[in-house]
């Protein structure tokens, strides 16, 4: 949907739903507020504002800064409503609401969390940023509170208790308002967690539904007969049959990424995670339903459709990552379509009113653990080479491309309906897997398998050493459209606006604006510290920032030293000087830049 | 993170064990690791290290479940230590105690293992791995196992 569309559909729709949130649509319209996660419910991660466009990005000045006073991994990004900005730390989940007249903090929240939630979570401590409505900040604390914020004072309205992290749950996503509902998930993938997601009431913070992703059909919210998977009713019992007798119990199917919605459809989307342990052998099945996207009515949360992508998974393909909701041409048809970028290295076009797979194309030509998606049957066909549970447990698959990390992870990608393409922030790293056989114990981690990383090149032979690449995207045609190579990974969420200028951030700290059209370079400016934020825009009194959280850590922060340095070239300059240590340090600081 | 202070020690070990096997155990106080490195002719000519049992279980366990925080080789990440460097700062009854305990550092927790039937069984074999990391002698990277002893 063009952001031009969206503001004519909502005045004509929004008065039609009872319950609305009227105030969210009406600031998420607005391009000099940055009310939600991804700018708008589509998470286009697109702007309006045309003050800095790609003649003059490269004037960009900083214009002021803000340290948050926490040093762990810095995901998501600020948001702002009005005058007054809103932003969040790691753990311990700092919210600090500032006045954008004069930058001073008008209230602070820090909530206090046991030290026990930090070992149960397994890649740093991250979390992906906050929500408004209703005159609420809503936080998803790390510990799984849910706490509701009056958005003027910083005074707590409620809270709800989401999960236990004595059982390995915790929270890192950002939660999504969604009419008169506070929406979230689960993290925990790695502890055997049984993921979900939940819809709170906005007012009492009451919990209106629970819908799980794996195990029996009540408790998963579906429709046997009118829930469909490709066009076609899923059937009774169709998580239960595909795992063997109680292993659905700690199924996985977590929820830790994205949320998007579409007011029109009433549709919530969003991806589930891993099944149970890292070692396939011993679950065998499709494992449903993880690894896959799912469409839920906001009002019931029951399903409308879904589709696995990745059926039995066999690498950590984590179905998680943002779905972003365009109208888009596909085979000469306009279609309300749904984007996602997946960890397993395909990118997903589909009807999102039905869940019809319309492209699904590789989004880095290293992918190599499937050779292509069966149109027909939405199955990757799986290169027996690369399957870690063909070759069973015990034994070391080698060159799997991509990483655990995926071609892409959480970092949000975004779409300018100016070009009509999708700006995407991507890994490029490959890895050996061993599965092997663990034991569960609720609270410890639950993996079952050996995991090395390295470069793609290493994989490929191409002779290239480069971590990431950050890419534009055709959707319609499933095609690399354009391809910039950047040393490390790219783990920061991209911004394009309609000064045909796309943003994003790297790991080595650089804010960088490209070319919407050609990806050509115009502004570099190095931040405090590494970036795996989210870059977002808006206005006061009439003039446009850009804000980007740096604060290097979360699996970048890990994955990094990883594989740089093979037993044989490890010992030359090349290695040592591409160590991440060597170009950034710890600390978050939020950058705020703007044209002089 | 000590990175600086570790690598011209890594290089040099690394130099002194790619010009022909080494036998730690040889050298000095018994080790608690066997390892020996050198070109591999499966590998196509590339150095490979190849250890005694403990070692590679101590390897597999370390990639399985520690790898998350202190990264791959025991380097270190943005909030767990380079294990490379607190190795040589602690002796082995502070490693049991905070492999048992857990461990309160200044950027993170890590949590008690004793209680984890998938580590638990493995400290000797873990302090087998990370000190031949610490010691410059084991190589990054993925090594072989040595045939088993009579």
């Amino acid at each position: 949907m063009t952001s031009k569309r969206f503001v004519i559909f909502l005045a004509l729709v929004v008065p039609y739903f009872a319950g609305a949130n009227e105030d969210l649509q009406r600031l998420t319209a607005d391009s000099s507020n940055w009310a939600t996660w991804g700018g708008d419910y589509a998470g286009t991660r697109y702007s309006q504002l045309t003050q800095i466009d790609k003649n003059n990005v490269g004037r960009l000045q900083v214009a002021w800064t803000f340290s948050t006073g926490v040093l762990r991994g810095h995901e998501g990004g600020p948001l702002v409503v009005g005058d007054t900005l809103y932003v969040h730390t790691p753990f311990p989940n700092k919210v600090f609401a500032v006045n954008l007249a004069d930058q001073t903090i008008k209230w602070a929240y820090a909530p206090n969390q046991s030290a026990d939630t930090i070992p149960v979570m397994c890649c740093d401590t991250v979390n992906r940023g906050l929500a408004y409505g209703d005159g609420k900040i809503f936080l998803q604390q790390a510990d799984t509170w849910l706490v509701a914020l009056n958005a003027e004072s910083g005074e707590v309205v409620w809270k709800a208790r989401n999960g236990d992290p004595a059982k390995g749950e915790t929270n890192t996503n950002a939660p999504l308002v969604v009419n008169d509902k506070v929406i979230t998930g689960i993290s925990g993938g790695e502890f055997g967690v049984r993921g979900f997601v939940v819809a709170y009431d906005i007012d009492s913070g009451q919990q209106v539904w629970k819908a799980y992703s794996v195990g029996p059909d009540e408790e998963l919210l579906i429709d046997p007969r009118r829930t469909t998977h490709l066009g076609e009713p899923i059937g009774a019992s169709s998580s239960l049959d595909t795992w063997e007798g109680e292993q659905w119990r700690l199924g996985g199917g977590t929820t830790w990424g994205w949320f998007t919605y579409d007011p029109e459809l009433n549709l919530v989307y969003y991806g589930s995670g891993n099944p149970g342990t890292w070692n396939p052998v011993v679950r065998p099945g499709d494992n449903r339903w993880s690894m896959t996207l799912f469409a839920r009515d906001a009002d019931t949360g029951v399903a409308r459709w879904v589709y696995q992508m990745t059926p039995h998974d066999e690498w950590d393909y984590d179905g998680v990552n943002e779905n972003l909701l365009v109208d888009l041409e596909v085979d000469g048809r306009m279609r309300k379509a749904l984007v996602h970028f997946d960890r397993n290295g395909f990118g997903y076009t589909l009807d999102r009113e039905n869940g019809e797979l319309l492209v699904a194309e590789k989004f880095d030509p290293a992918v190599n653990w499937a050779t292509h998606v069966d149109m027909r049957t939405g199955r990757p066909q799986v290169v027996d080479r690369y399957s870690t549970d063909n070759n069973g447990e015990d034994f070391n698959t080698e060159d799997i491309c991509p990483a655990a990390l995926g071609s892409k992870d959480q970092q949000p990608a975004a779409y300018s309906p100016r070009t009509n393409l999708f700006y995407v922030p991507t890994n490029h790293v490959c890895m050996d897997y061993e599965p092997y056989e663990v034991e569960y114990v609720a609270g410890q981690p639950y993996v079952g398998a050996v995991l090395t990383m390295f470069p793609a090149g290493q994989a490929t032979g191409d002779g290239t050493t480069n971590l990431g690449n950050f890419i534009a995207w055709d959707a319609a045609e499933g095609k690399i459209v354009w391809s910039n190579s950047e040393p490390f990974s790219v783990w920061s969420g991209a911004l394009a606006t309609a000064g045909d200028v796309v943003f994003y951030g790297t790991l080595e700290g650089y804010l960088k604006a490209v070319d919407a059209r050609t990806g050509q370079e115009l502004y570099s400016f190095k931040t405090p510290s590494g970036i795996i934020g989210n870059i977002n825009t808006w206005t006061h009194e009439g003039k446009q920032y850009i804000g980007v959280l740096s604060g290097i850590g979360g699996w970048a922060g890990i994955g990094m030293a990883a594989g740089l340095e093979g037993a044989t070239d490890g010992l030359g300059a090349v290695g040592a000087y591409r160590s991440l240590s060597r170009h950034t340090q710890l600390g978050g600081v939020l950058t705020v830049f703007a044209l002089p | 993170m000590n990175r600086c202070r570790t690598f011209p020690l890594f290089v040099a070990a690394a130099a002194l064990v790619t010009i022909g096997a080494n036998h730690a155990q040889e050298s000095g106080a018994a080790k608690p690791y066997t390892v020996e490195c050198g070109p591999d002719l499966e590998e196509g000519g590339a150095t490979v290290c190849r250890v005694d049992r403990a070692t590679y279980v101590g390897w597999r366990t370390f990639h399985a479940i520690c790898h998350t925080c202190h990264a791959q080789d025991a380097v270190g990440s943005t909030f767990a230590p380079d294990l490379l460097a607190r190795m040589r700062e602690i002796d082995k009854t502070a490693f049991m105690k905070a492999m048992n305990d857990g461990f309160t550092g200044q950027m993170g927790v890590m949590p008690p293992w004793s209680q984890d039937p998938n580590v638990n069984k493995y400290f000797e074999e873990l302090w087998s791995y990370l000190q031949a990391r610490a010691d410059g002698v084991l190589l990054r990277g993925r090594p072989k196992r040595l045939p088993a002893q009579p």
